[in-house]
C-alpha cells in the first residue's frame, strides 16, 4: 500500500511539472525565382514565350504572387500565363479571397530530381542545393506584323509576392521585375550578309548557307602553282614526243 | 622520264610553299556562349508576432519601435538565400493605409542609427551590391498630437533588384 502511494505521488508530482513552451516558429516570407532567358527572338507577326519559375523552400507561409505588364512596347501585346484569378484561402479559420496569378506553398529541398511531377507544377534545379517544386508563368510577347527587322523591345514584368494572416500594424511584401529584351528577326533560317560600298551599292553576296565565297582569293597560289604544272608537264611531253621522232628519222 | 618527275615535284613543293603558309596564317575562330539564368531568392524573417507591431498609446509618441525588435533583432531581416546568383540592390517603400501620414513611418539598417522616412517610391537602395547574407531593417514609428484614434496602418515592400 505504501509502495502505490509513493508511486501515485511521484505521478502527480511529475504531472505537476511545467511543460516545455512549445514557441511557434517566427513567420519567414520567402520569395524566389529563377528566369528563363532574357533575350528572345520572334518574327513580325509572331509569338515567343519567356519562362519565369518560382518555388518556395525557405518560406513557412504561402507566397501569394501577382504578375503585371510594367513595360512593353507600343503595339505589341503581352499576356501573362496563368492569368489573374480567385483563390479561396483559410486563414487560421476565417475565409479569405485572394486575387493573384500564382501561389507557391512551402516546398521540400530535394537531393535527386523527383521521378514524378504534380500536374500544374514543375521540377527546378536550384543552383548548389538540390531540386524542388515550383510553378511556372510565361509571359507570352505577340508582335504586329507591321514590326521592323532588327527593331527590340523591352518588356518589365513586376511581380508581387503577399503573406497573408499578418497581425501587425504594418504588413510586409515583396516586389520584383522581369526584364524581357525581344528582337524581330527574319523568318528565313538561311544567313545572308552584304557588303555595301561607298556608293550605297550591293557588292556580292558573302556566306550564303554558312559557305564562305570570299575564300577564294586565298587560292590563288594553288591555281598558280597548278596552272604553272600544267605548262611544265605539257612542254616535256611535247619534247619528249620532238626527240622520238628524231630518233626514228 | 627522269626530267619530267623531277619537274613535277618541283611544281609540287611550289604549290606546298605558297599555299600551306596563307592556310597556317589562317585563324578561324568560333563563338561559344551559354546562357546563364538569374536566380534570386528573398526572405524576410519577421521577429517575434506576424507584422511589424507597435504597442501604441496616447499621442505624441516619437520613434517607437517594433515590439519585437532589440539591438541585434531587427523587425525585418532580408534574407539574400544561398541560391541567388546575383548580387541586388535592396530597396524600401511604403503605403499608409490609415490616417497617420506615410512619413511617420520610419526605418533604419542599425539599432542606433539615423531613422528614415519611408517613401511611396523606391528612391535609392539601402543597401547595394549585396550578395548572400542577413540585411537589416529596425522599424520605427511616430504619433503626433492629434492622430485620430483608432488603428492606424501601413503596407511595407521591400524589393530586390540585379
Amino acid at each position: 500500500m505504501k509502495k502505490i502511494c509513493l508511486f501515485v505521488l511521484a505521478a502527480l508530482l511529475l504531472l505537476a511539472l511545467p511543460l516545455p513552451a512549445s514557441a511557434d516558429e517566427p513567420a519567414k516570407y520567402n520569395f524566389a525565382s529563377a528566369q528563363g532567358d532574357k533575350n528572345l527572338k520572334v518574327t513580325p507577326g509572331g509569338e515567343v514565350k519567356g519562362d519565369i519559375y518560382f518555388y518556395n523552400i525557405d518560406g513557412n507561409r504561402i507566397t501569394h504572387i501577382t504578375l503585371e505588364v510594367g513595360q512593353a512596347p507600343s503595339g505589341w501585346e503581352i499576356t501573362i500565363e496563368p492569368p489573374l484569378s480567385e483563390t479561396q484561402v483559410m486563414v487560421n479559420s476565417i475565409l479569405v479571397t485572394v486575387t493573384e496569378n500564382l501561389y507557391v506553398e512551402p516546398g521540400e529541398l530535394l537531393s535527386e530530381e523527383p521521378q514524378t511531377v504534380p500536374e500544374g507544377m514543375i521540377s527546378i534545379t536550384v543552383p548548389g542545393r538540390g531540386y524542388t517544386l515550383g510553378k511556372l508563368a510565361q509571359v507570352m510577347v505577340s508582335v504586329p506584323e507591321s514590326a521592323a527587322l532588327g527593331t527590340t523591345g523591352e518588356i518589365t514584368i513586376a511581380a508581387e509576392a503577399t503573406w497573408l494572416g499578418q497581425t501587425g500594424a504594418a504588413a510586409v511584401k515583396q516586389a520584383r521585375d522581369f526584364d524581357f529584351t525581344v528582337t524581330v528577326v527574319s523568318e528565313s533560317a538561311e544567313f545572308t550578309e552584304v557588303i555595301i560600298d561607298e556608293n550605297g551599292v550591293e557588292d556580292e553576296t558573302v556566306s550564303t548557307n554558312g559557305v564562305a565565297q570570299a575564300a577564294a582569293p586565298r587560292w590563288w597560289p594553288a591555281l598558280v602553282g597548278g596552272a604553272a604544272a600544267a605548262v611544265i608537264v605539257g612542254v616535256a611531253v611535247s619534247r619528249r614526243r620532238a626527240a622520238k621522232r628524231r630518233a626514228l628519222r | 622520264m627522269k626530267k619530267l618527275i623531277i619537274s613535277l615535284a618541283a611544281v609540287a613543293v611550289l604549290i606546298g610553299v605558297t599555299a600551306v603558309p596563307v592556310m597556317a596564317a589562317e585563324e578561324e575562330s568560333v563563338g561559344a556562349s551559354v546562357t546563364v539564368n538569374a536566380v534570386v531568392s528573398i526572405s524576410l524573417t519577421d521577429a517575434g508576432d506576424t507584422g511589424i507591431n507597435f504597442t501604441g498609446g496616447v499621442p505624441p509618441i516619437t520613434g517607437q519601435g517594433d515590439e519585437d525588435q532589440s539591438d541585434g533583432t531587427p523587425a525585418i531581416a532580408v534574407v539574400v538565400e544561398p541560391e541567388t546568383n546575383v548580387e541586388v540592390d535592396i530597396f524600401i517603400k511604403g503605403t499608409a493605409t490609415g490616417d497617420l501620414a506615410l512619413a511617420n513611418w520610419k526605418y533604419s539598417t542599425t539599432f542606433a542609427g539615423t531613422k528614415t522616412s519611408i517613401t511611396d517610391t523606391y528612391g535609392t537602395a539601402v543597401y547595394t551590391d549585396k550578395g548572400v547574407g542577413s540585411y537589416a531593417f529596425y522599424h520605427w514609428v511616430d504619433v503626433p498630437a492629434g492622430t485620430p484614434s483608432g488603428s492606424q496602418g501601413c503596407t511595407v515592400y521591400y524589393k530586390a533588384e540585379s
